[in-house]
């Protein structure tokens, strides 16, 4: 098994890619983005799915959670598995997961088949990449959303609207990430459910919907960058070089402006030159 | 399910009147046994197992995304160990235990005038290998009253 495969040189960006509201985007947009995932799945080397999904859980676990790294580490994260993605094909995007105002699933996860095949988008295989398969690990992923012992408690469901000023309202870089980190972990709590992937780190990344659900975090934070109370992290977490398990390295720095990573949240219109 | 109640209800600091807003923060949650699901309720007695979001003294919930075992190797999940060096300025190991904190404003008014607040923690895991003691351990719970 081919484990290693050089990196070809990125092209230049000639255009800043927008990721769009999967539930807003066309059924041949979502075409695209699946057929793009189905491929990088086949992918057994250090371009494929399991090797981008192994970095946050089994085998590598190189995931920040819980501390000021958390947003920027995953920021990283989807870059690294879009520039991935975009290699397979260069005009689709990581699409994200309104769960701030829509209910439940969105179907483009959901459906369990597409034009009579298996919909990938709704669960994938889990194939660690360079380590032998332990007994009782899952062999796919599977979803269970709200799910819970009866009466007992269970993570709130999306919509999450409620909680749209208090995080906005936060302050300091410190108090944001914080109460992301809440939705966040409720989200992966309520559609993991009793027993799905997505409610334990270890097998979260296999799922698809996990990287529209971090999509959807990394666009609050860029609203969030861009409104009266956003500020930068201190200069000491500036300067922390993040851990991936592919070049290129970044620094916290390095990830704070989405367009200097290629893409954008708000839709484009055009741009003009100003006066020099 | 777990169920915990404090073993005695902690004083509101300040009086009813002047209560602009109250919060109950959980200090040091662990997080390295699995991910869990918690109910907080106020002053509930003889609150059922079954009480849900419906219930009035329900004052809100919180959800932790926490590995149930770790896979990597040798110390790779030991959230204990501190920093290697005196130039080594990496924030927390990201399994360190965490604050959780709860604004419990709304839920502690209905009661009327709250001096004290008995809390009780519904807490479930589910999927994960189940810890003897329950999946919530913390180290202290603080009521916080803002005038």
């Amino acid at each position: 098994m081919t484990l290693q495969v050089a990196a070809r040189a990125r092209r230049k960006l000639s255009t800043v890619k927008v990721r769009a509201d999967i539930t807003q985007m066309s059924a041949a947009e979502v075409g695209r983005f699946r057929k793009a995932i189905a491929k990088m799945i086949e992918l057994e080397d250090n371009r494929g799915y399991q090797f981008f999904a192994g970095w946050h859980g089994v085998p590598l676990a190189i995931c920040e959670h819980h501390n000021p790294l958390f947003l920027p580490w995953h920021r990283g994260y989807l870059y690294h598995f879009e520039l991935a993605l975009q290699e397979i094909d260069d005009q689709v995007t990581l699409p994200w997961w309104n769960w701030m105002d829509e209910a439940g699933v969105p179907a483009a996860y959901d459906a369990k088949k597409v034009e009579g095949k298996a919909n990938i988008l709704a669960s994938a295989p889990i194939k660690p990449l360079g380590v032998p398969k332990r007994p009782g690990w899952p062999t796919k992923t599977r979803r269970d959303p709200g799910g819970h012992p009866p009466g007992e408690p269970a993570g709130a469901p999306p919509p999450l609207r409620n909680f749209y000023a208090w995080i906005m309202d936060a302050t300091s870089y410190d108090e944001f990430w914080g109460r992301c980190a809440r939705l966040h972990d409720n989200i992966h709590v309520w559609i993991g459910g009793n027993g799905g992937q997505m409610r334990d780190p270890n097998w979260a990344a296999f799922d698809p919907i996990f990287w529209a659900h971090h999509a959807m975090v990394d666009r609050l934070w860029r609203i969030w960058q861009h409104s009266a109370n956003g500020e930068d992290p201190d200069q000491a977490l500036l300067e922390t070089p993040m851990t991936f398990a592919k070049g290129p390295p970044l620094r916290v720095r390095d990830v704070l402006h989405v367009k200097q990573l290629g893409y954008e949240y708000a839709a484009q219109s055009s741009t003009v030159d100003g006066p020099g | 399910m777990q169920d915990w109640t404090t073993p005695k209800p902690l004083a509101v600091p300040i009086a009813f009147e002047s209560v602009k807003r109250i919060d109950l923060e959980f200090v040091d949650v662990h997080r390295d046994a699995g991910s869990f699901t918690a109910f907080v309720f106020l002053n509930a007695k003889g609150l059922g197992p079954k009480a849900g979001r419906d219930h009035d003294r329900f004052a809100g919930s919180f959800s932790v995304f926490a590995p149930s075992e770790c896979w990597g190797g040798e110390g790779h999940c030991d959230w204990e160990q501190g920093p290697v060096s005196a130039f080594d300025q990496r924030p927390p190991h990201h399994l360190s235990p965490i604050n959780i904190s709860m604004d419990v404003t709304e839920a502690a008014l209905r009661l009327g005038d709250p001096k004290r607040l008995s809390v009780t923690v519904h807490a479930t895991q589910t999927g994960e290998p189940k810890l003897k003691d329950g999946v919530l351990r913390f180290k202290e719970l603080t009521v916080l009253a803002y005038a």
